[in-house]
């Protein structure tokens, strides 16, 4: 697509928040599901708000000054009022437009800019680490690919010195499997996403031993990019159309009827969705990412098909029982509309009942970057989150996002006298399998 | 335009981030779920106890600046939009459940509670707060007692005024005054609970509530009735009313409701079916089997097309089907609706449809009814069609005419609000409505809080 000008993009802003102004009958109901709100009840904060505000700033009735972009960047992308919302309006694309219009307007917010200014400084990570804790200083960042979406998760000058951070693996995930299983058999792709492929890389191995175990081969496209959810998240979307173009060339490998299958929620809602709502009018790229979405599947999805269910029962008939209790990813539950099948394969792993905790769908409060530029929020609507979860009492917390793992885990560092475990539902399994 | 000491004042009683004169809040709180009225207040405050929402009417009275209270902004007439400017008074921040009396089966609650969360909370253990409107899971409790909110079960169990026992209210001078207590029976003094309930925010501000719970039904059924014509679904309405059985909810769709929700989501109806009913019986379960036969066989003498029943949650919602998705499957009719919330003596509703019918012929017009049989309720839609011309007004001034002719109400639970005040005359006569204005006036000296609202200035 070629440059558009100021003029289009405003344009296309109208275009788009007018669509979601028409859908919304300024009910009210997105209120009781919206984190942010929960937290600070003000009106401003809430889907129908932020519509009627972007509404206002689209007709140039606002400023695009830093109030308006506060409340703009004070949503974690939940997708929970848009799931939420009878009328089918979508407060998220909402967001994200108006994100881009602060973005090509004023540039990247200051935090985030800040971020990548130091990233790019020789030895900056290492130096601002080192200020930071040890765990950080680990970190050989320079490993990770500027593209990924994960110098935006880990703003190392900025996260506190109880920030959980995950160990960097000796070896990505993409570097050490290419394809695992017999060519003959039925074969999945595997999109793995960054957390999985640069740090928690045991998901993705136990993925692949899931798989293989129920005669399933995985084949790892080593040219996919990140998703680009961090920066479609911060306005940035001409990274995110590189990204969603490289995808679709990485993933067109195998033919047209080969599920595509990730175990990050916010990847699959990316895959899925994200992609389409933002470039489905780019003509150059819309068949692709059509196809894409077609064949995506969250692993969860994938297992629970009745074809495999059988046999994974049969598989894991002898697992050990072990209490767990599950947080629903928000982009897996609300955004994907996956209830039931993560619990499903949850309770083949633990040979029980889920325990559930008083508001599994409630977010964890990380929304991507948000818990860099709201961090007292986020870190409010984390507790809530951590209690809930020790208040069942299992021995582990499962759930069903890379991201997500990141911030039950810092949670848990965070209140005292929890230690809880958080896991994947797929690493359970792989357990519950056996050699 | 505030005046800086007012807004200076509102900041050191509140504190910056629970007052905000910004442009973009005062779009935030511009609105309710009526699609026309707007106005922007030009401050908003957040207060979250009682003795600040007392400072703030001082203040207000000292500055003369209108005041509008605000729950959940879920209301669907303008009530909650400040359409005299100044400030936006938001009650989100009273939203405790402090005390659930079991002994004594009542709850105390701040305003701002949202009425699913007291129903839950009631629902833990064992008890019912039978108010549902179909806004509960957004819609306040302070909100509902405000706009006397009625809702499906109100056939059997009332409106929202049957439910409040007591309440603490600030005056527009901000003084603290209590109504009614925990009694059941309570002849202390001149009823001023009812006088606030359903005040929609123009008499005082409602702080605190004591309101009444009932012991959960044990179980319910649900079923569906079709008719060829409303007027049969009428005949089996007094049918079930003479069996002695009281259903919970009495649920009815008209014709072009029935066709609409056919078209969009395909649940079934048949072309020579007129009408439906949705019923629910609640009760101890032995006993419920046996009322739905007497309902069965009441609809049954009138012709009933097709009956059936729930027999699970599954089915349950099934029944419920072409019931919600009734204003999705209007959508689909016209975008453009004018719609009007009204009430006749029950056994008048198919007087008020023909009626309905020969103005919507008169003027060319669509007019989909439906809504709560039970309580004489109909929620009328009226369009020119997707592609139809502007709206004929003056259909709907027939609509209130006839109303009135069969001795209904031009409002029955969404509030006079903004939208209906010129209207009430047809209701009110002068004397009536004189001293309605005396009460405004003793309270409310100033007219601050709420202006707009109600009634209809002098
Ligand atoms: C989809 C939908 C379905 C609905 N279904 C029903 C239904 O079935 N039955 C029904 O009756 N209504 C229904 N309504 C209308 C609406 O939900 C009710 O009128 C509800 O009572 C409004 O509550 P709220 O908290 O949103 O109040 P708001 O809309 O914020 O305010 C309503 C009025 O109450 C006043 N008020 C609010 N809080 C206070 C307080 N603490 N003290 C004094 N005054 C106060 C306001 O000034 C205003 O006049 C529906 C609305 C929607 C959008
Ligand atoms: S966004 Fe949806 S849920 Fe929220 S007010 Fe608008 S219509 Fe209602
Ligand atoms: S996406 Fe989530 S955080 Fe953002 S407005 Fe919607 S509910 Fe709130």
């Amino acid at each position: 697509m070629a440059k558009q000008t100021q003029a289009e993009k405003l344009a296309a802003l109208q275009k788009l928040v007018k669509n979601e102004t028409d859908k919304c009958i300024r009910c009210g109901e997105c209120r009781t599901v919206c984190p942010v709100f929960g937290e600070t009840p003000l009106e401003r904060y809430t889907a129908r708000g932020k519509i009627a505000i972007a509404d206002s700033l689209a007709r140039g009735e606002l400023e695009f000054d830093a109030h308006t972009r506060e409340l703009f960047d004070n949503c974690l992308l939940c997708t929970g009022c848009a799931s939420q919302c009878s009328s089918g309006a979508r407060a998220d694309k909402v967001v994200i437009a108006v994100r881009e219009a602060f973005a090509d307007k004023l540039g990247v917010p200051l935090v985030k800019k800040a971020v990548a200014q130091a990233l790019s400084l020789p030895g900056g990570v290492l130096e601002t680490g080192a200020r930071i804790g040890s765990a950080a200083q680990k970190l050989a960042f320079k490993a990770v690919p500027e593209t990924s979406g994960l110098y935006r998760r880990f703003a190392m000058p900025l996260v506190d010195k109880d920030q959980y951070v995950p160990q960097l693996a000796a070896t990505p995930f993409r570097n050490a499997v290419r394809f695992a299983g017999n060519p003959d058999q039925p074969k999945v792709i595997f999109f793995t996403g960054c957390m999985t492929n640069y740090f928690m890389t045991e998901i993705g191995h136990s993925l692949v031993k899931v798989l293989n175990a129920l005669g399933v081969a995985v084949e790892v496209p080593p040219d996919q990019a990140c998703c680009g959810m961090p920066m479609l998240a911060s306005g940035e979307h001409e990274i995110v159309r590189k990204q969603a173009r490289r995808n679709i060339g990485a993933l067109a490998l195998g033919g047209a009827d080969v599920p595509i299958v990730t175990a990050c929620a916010s990847c699959g809602h990316m895959l899925k969705h994200g992609y389409l709502d933002r470039f489905g009018d780019d003509p150059g790229l819309a068949p692709g990412l059509e196809d894409i979405a077609a064949r995506t599947r969250d692993i969860t999805e994938f297992l629970a098909a009745d074809a495999l269910r059988d046999r994974l029962a049969a598989l894991t008939a002898k697992a050990a029982r072990r209490s767990a209790t599950y947080h629903d990813p928000c982009h897996l539950r609300k955004a994907q509309k996956l209830v039931t099948e993560p619990r499903r394969i949850l309770e083949m792993a633990t040979g029980g009942a889920v325990d559930e905790m008083r508001h599994p769908e409630a977010c964890c409060g990380l929304g991507g970057t948000y818990c860099l530029a709201n961090m007292e929020r986020s870190k409010q609507i984390q507790a809530k989150k951590i209690e809930d979860a020790v208040s069942t009492r299992a021995d582990v917390v499962a759930t069903a996002c890379p991201g997500c793992i990141l911030q039950l885990r810092d949670g848990m560092r965070r209140r005292k006298g929890a230690n809880m475990p958080v896991k994947h539902i797929i690493q359970l399994l792989a357990e519950a399998i056996g050699a | 335009m505030l005046h800086q000491e007012f807004i200076s004042k509102l900041e050191a009683l509140l504190g910056k981030d629970r007052c905000s004169f910004s442009p973009e809040d005062m779009v935030a709180y511009s609105y309710d779920a009526n699609p026309e009225k707007r106005a922007k207040p030009e401050g908003m405050v957040s207060p979250k106890n009682t003795e600040e929402v007392a400072e703030i009417m001082k203040l207000a009275y000292a500055y003369d600046v209108p005041v509008t209270p605000r729950g959940g902004g879920s209301g669907y007439t303008g009530g909650c939009v400040p359409v005299r400017g100044g400030i936006v008074m938001a009650m989100d921040r009273f939203n405790r459940i402090l005390e659930i009396d079991r002994d004594n089966f009542l709850v105390i609650v701040e305003p701002g509670v949202v009425v699913k969360d007291l129903q839950a909370e009631a629902d833990r253990i064992g008890l019912m707060y039978p108010p549902d409107p179909a806004s509960i899971a957004f819609a306040t409790i302070g909100g509902n007692i405000a706009e006397n909110a009625g809702g499906i079960r109100a056939v059997k169990y009332g409106v929202t005024k049957h439910y409040v026992m007591g309440l603490e209210v600030v005056l527009p001078t901000g003084e603290i005054v209590r109504t009614g207590s925990k009694c059941i029976k309570d002849v202390a003094g001149y009823n001023l609970t009812e006088l606030f309930v359903g005040s929609e925010g123009t008499l005082g501000v409602i702080t605190k509530a004591v309101v009444k719970v009932v012991p959960k039904p044990e179980a319910r059924r649900t079923m569906t009735a079709t008719f060829a014509t409303l007027e049969k679904a009428a005949e089996a309405v007094s049918a079930i009313y003479a069996t002695g059985v009281r259903p919970a909810t009495l649920e009815f769709l008209d014709r072009i409701s029935l066709e609409a929700v056919e078209k969009a989501i395909a649940f079934g109806a048949k072309p020579e079916e007129g009408a439906l009913l949705l019923i629910e019986v609640d009760g101890s379960d032995h006993g419920l089997d046996a009322e739905v036969e007497k309902i069965q066989a009441a609809c049954e003498k009138c012709g009933v097309i097709t009956f059936r029943k729930a027999q699970t949650d599954e089915d349950r919602e099934d029944l419920w089907k072409a019931r919600r998705a009734l204003s999705f499957a209007l959508c689909e009719i016209a975008t453009e609706w004018e719609d009007d919330d009204i009430s006749v003596p029950i056994a008048r509703i198919p007087a008020m449809i023909r009626k309905l019918d020969e103005i919507a012929e008169r003027h060319h017009i669509i007019i989909a009814n439906f809504g709560h049989y039970g309580d004489g309720n109909i929620h009328i839609g009226m369009t020119t069609g997707k592609n139809g011309g502007p709206f004929p007004m003056v259909a709907k001034q027939e609509v209130v005419a006839a109303v009135v002719e069969l001795e209904g109400r031009i409002a029955a639970e969404h509030g006079i609000g903004c939208v209906k005040v010129e209207n009430l005359h047809w209701n009110i006569d002068e004397p009536t409505m004189n001293l309605m204005r005396r009460f405004k006036t003793l309270l409310d000296p100033k007219g601050l809080l709420n202006p707009g609202k109600v009634m209809p200035e002098v």
